[in-house]
């Protein structure tokens, strides 16, 4: 027979769909579908007395969590295992010397690992139909959620393949894709009621808010609010509403767009870097775009939700933005910083070369510039940010002294907190970093926690070990104009200040000291490399 | 094909701050076998690893039937054929679906892809595994059905890394055939090992790896040759007492090191093949007669000892 499948899919359909073990699996997954549609529709129809189109209709929230069950979940973890094995295996690196193009390889791979998901996925497809004919769900209304529940599946099979080529270990491949999907449906979402709504975009939700849920009984009233909310608005972006489903689909596209970005560099290259410096510059650039557009009708209406929304929101914007930021900055930096070896590697290459340097864009270039750009556009856009939040305060009903809240504290910190980053980043290497952030920027909060367990009295220390950590500095910034309205005894904000800049100072002579002995290793480097050629 | 199948100048390899290749230029003639030997840690498989466009070098040139591996590494990818040491295949398919499978992957048209995988099969006698799992062959075989797949899409340039390893001597013997005929056919093969006798057999080129650089490159022959120059172990049995020609021998200066034992005398001696027969007849001119006059064949271990300027053990 001949065939123009893709020859990926073809050795999966080989391997994963052998009768013995497809059949087991099928029949599960009948039994479990099965059980789940006539129990909801029989349930519906003979004890709730509705009509048989409502009783079809009911059956479609059973049927979608199933197929999420076996595409989001079961699905991720065999492209996100799959793929580690085989690098493991070294059967990747055969498939990297193929001359075949490497979209069709992830393409190949995409729809090759999880094909025996796919197949269960079938199993359901007898049950949805007669759902969809008998519940008489329109077709604008199963389209476009459809629409986005594969985009959905693709996004996280991209992050499992994207996960599997940069982890060393398959099973924390699977885990943390497995994990990411689980956190995006259950932890994530309450970012929403911080007005960072964007990560809901990222599962079926608002799909199923806005193309399902409506057609249910009851409607979306009788679902969770949060839930029911993510139906019945657009997206607010800056001054406008964005269709859900549009940003959706932008949100989920613009992702899957970075992870082939990550795939493909890995597959071109497997000790590349996961981003180059540019891709890792647009990644971070847009987080912030999005995330700014998201947060801004929250600052543009601040002084009309009364003192608890105003004061809620003058704290939670900046210190979300801020913290989001922070986040993002840092796992790119990880990423496109250079190790040591890699620099070295640029050296070389640049001294053979003859070049004066390397171009900032390079793999074995230091980060320090992308760095710099990164700090100043997020210290720069939470300055503004608070500026504006300030200076629409004039309305509110608020009474106290915002000239007190110094706003170039936490746009400084957070800035500040990238530099420093780096810094120990490029100049201890990744296992002496994560050694760093482990005594420096996570047990201070926890030591602090304890003493504040153990005893009030203690709080003073508490503030000043809670600021060494870049986070516990970053929170105690954000919090500030808190403290001012909470009533806190004076002498109580007299030292939060003191904490306050103890551990900016603390920061600063730290980033100097590093930044100094990374110069100075970078210097010795090239004067090395120099000389031995 | 240009002159030259395989070329690469001033190859530089690094992980971190350990340097595995270090200026390596070869030219490896089109047509040729070509041999790489070193013993482990020489950097041969970073060498072909890279040649192979799976190791990015720290800089260096590669060029692979006239095409520069980093410009145009899909078109340089349709030349090479790679086998990897101790190379592993696709446990849950047959030994054809993974054939076919790479069939597909290199895009042969379809109507050539089944009687190319039987082709290949039958040439490693691989033809009645063909239906078993991959993951119930033994090591030899497996690297038989990896050697088929290395072979499927008619590679003009095939880099081999320890490709004898795990096999047994008929398969050993039938690889030796194999590659000669590929070699016939115009293909350029690049293998390594750290046998030197075992690569002296197939190829008609070496180049000896040590430490990361090229200690030397040439016709078989003539690193055979340079590996016999190296001091060897010589014994003698003398027909009655040893002394007479342990004096003959110490006075001619023949030989660097003498033992004279139980009726025999062993010494170590420095020149080549040619040298050693000239010893001999001189022996025979002077009157002693031998009953062993026994040279210990030289190999790797001793060529690199010697380039690394160290004695030869006594």
């Amino acid at each position: 027979m001949k065939t123009r499948l893709n020859p990926l899919i073809l050795r999966y359909a080989s391997a994963r769909l052998r009768p013995r073990p497809l059949i087991f699996r099928l029949l599960a997954t009948l039994i479990v579908v099965s059980f789940a549609f006539f129990m909801t529709f029989l349930l519906a129809r003979e004890q709730a007395d509705l009509d048989t189109v409502a009783a079809a209709r009911g059956t479609l929230i059973p049927l979608i969590f199933i197929q999420g069950i076996l595409l989001m979940l079961m699905g991720t973890g065999a492209v996100a295992s799959g793929i580690t094995q085989e690098k493991l295996d070294g059967v990747l690196d055969y498939q990297r010397m193929t001359p075949m193009p490497a979209w069709k390889k992830v393409l190949g791979y995409l729809f090759g690992l999880p094909v025996r998901e796919y197949a269960m996925f079938a199993v359901t497809l007898p049950f949805l139909a007669y759902a969809l004919i008998r519940g008489a769900v329109p077709f604008g209304a199963w389209a476009p959620f459809y629409l986005l529940f594969f985009s959905g599946v693709w996004l996280y099979h991209m992050t499992g393949f994207a996960a599997a080529m940069i982890t060393r270990r398959w099973r924390w491949a699977a885990r943390i894709t497995q994990g990411m999907v689980l956190v995006l449906y259950l932890f994530l979402p309450q970012l929403s009621h911080l007005g960072i709504v964007f990560f809901e975009y990222l599962t079926v939700r608002p799909a199923l808010a806005q193309f399902i849920l409506p057609l249910l009984r009851g409607g979306v009233e009788a679902y969770p609010e949060l839930l029911a909310r993510l139906g019945d608005r657009d997206v607010p972006f800056f001054q406008w509403g964005i269709s859900s489903a549009v940003f959706a689909l932008i949100l989920q596209g613009a992702l899957i767009a970075l992870f082939y970005r990550m795939i493909e560099r890995k597959w071109n290259r497997e000790s590349a870097p996961a981003l180059g410096k540019i891709s890792g510059s647009v990644a971070f650039f847009a987080v912030i775009f999005t995330a700014l557009g998201n947060l801004w009708p929250r600052v543009t209406t601040i002084g009309e939700s009364g003192p608890a929304g105003d004061i809620a929101a003058l704290v939670a914007v900046p210190l979300v933005f801020g913290l989001l930021g922070l986040f993002a900055g840092l796992l790119i930096l990880r990423v496109i910083c250079p190790e040591r070896m890699d620099f070295r590697r640029g050296l070389l290459r640049q001294r053979k070369f003859g070049w004066t340097r390397l171009p900032w864009w390079y793999d074995e270039t230091s980060a320090r510039a992308c760095t710099v750009a990164f700090a100043v556009v997020l210290a720069g856009v939470l300055y503004f940010m608070q500026r504006t939040l300030y200076g629409r305060m004039g309305g509110s009903a608020l009474d106290f002294d915002f000239s007190a809240v110094p706003l170039w504290f936490l746009p400084l910190v957070c800035g500040l907190t990238l530099v420093y980053f780096h810094s120990t980043r490029e100049y201890l290497g990744d296992k002496n970093q994560l050694l760093l952030g482990l005594l420096v920027w996570i047990a201070p909060i926890l030591l602090g926690l304890v003493l504040t367990a153990a005893s009030l009295e203690l709080r003073t220390a508490a503030y000043f070990l809670f600021a060494l950590s870049p986070w516990g500095l970053t929170i105690l910034g954000g919090t500030a104009p808190l403290a001012l309205v909470t009533g806190e005894a004076a002498e109580d904000l007299a030292r939060l200040a003191q904490a306050r800049m103890f551990g900016l100072i603390a920061m600063l002579a730290l980033t100097l000291y590093f930044q100094a002995r990374l110069w100075l290793w970078q210097t010795r480097a090239h004067k090395e490399l120099s000389g031995s050629g | 094909m240009p002159e030259y199948a395989i070329e690469t100048t001033d190859l530089r390899i690094d992980y971190g701050d350990f340097t595995a290749v270090e200026s390596l230029s070869l030219r490896i003639p089109t047509g040729s076998i070509y041999g790489l030997v070193g013993p482990n840690g020489a950097g041969k498989t970073s060498t072909i690893r890279a040649l192979a466009g799976l190791l990015d070098p720290t800089f260096g040139e590669i060029r692979l039937g006239g095409v520069d591996l980093r410009e145009e590494p899909h078109a340089a990818f349709r030349l090479i054929g790679y086998m990897p040491d101790l190379a592993p295949v696709i446990p849950d398919l047959t030994v054809r679906e993974f054939l076919f499978f790479f069939a597909g992957m290199y895009a042969l048209p379809e109507d050539e892809r089944r009687p190319r995988v039987e082709e290949v099969l039958a040439h490693v006698r691989m033809t009645e595994a063909a239906d078993k799992l991959a993951s119930t062959l033994s090591r030899g075989m497996t690297q038989r059905v990896v050697l088929a797949k290395t072979l499927l899409h008619r590679p003009s340039v095939l880099l081999l890394d320890e490709p004898a390893s795990g096999m047994d001597p008929i398969a050993r013997l039938d690889l030796r055939a194999t590659l000669e005929d590929l070699r016939k056919g115009g293909c350029t093969i690049l293998v390594s090992s750290h046998i030197l006798s075992e690569l002296a057999e197939m190829c008609t080129d070496l180049a000896v790896l040590h430490r990361g650089e090229l200690r030397m490159s040439g016709s078989v022959r003539s690193i055979l040759n340079r590996a016999h120059s190296a001091e060897r172990l010589l014994r003698l049995e003398p027909l009655g007492d040893p002394a007479p020609l342990a004096a003959f021998l110490e006075s001619g200066g023949h030989l660097n090191y003498i033992k004279s034992g139980e009726g025999e005398i062993e010494g170590t001696f420095a020149g080549t093949d040619e040298a050693l027969a000239d010893l001999l007849a001189a022996i025979v001119q002077a009157g002693h007669r031998l009953r062993a006059f026994e040279p210990k064949r030289s190999g790797l271990e001793e060529l690199l000892r010697e380039l690394d300027g160290e004695a030869t053990p006594k």
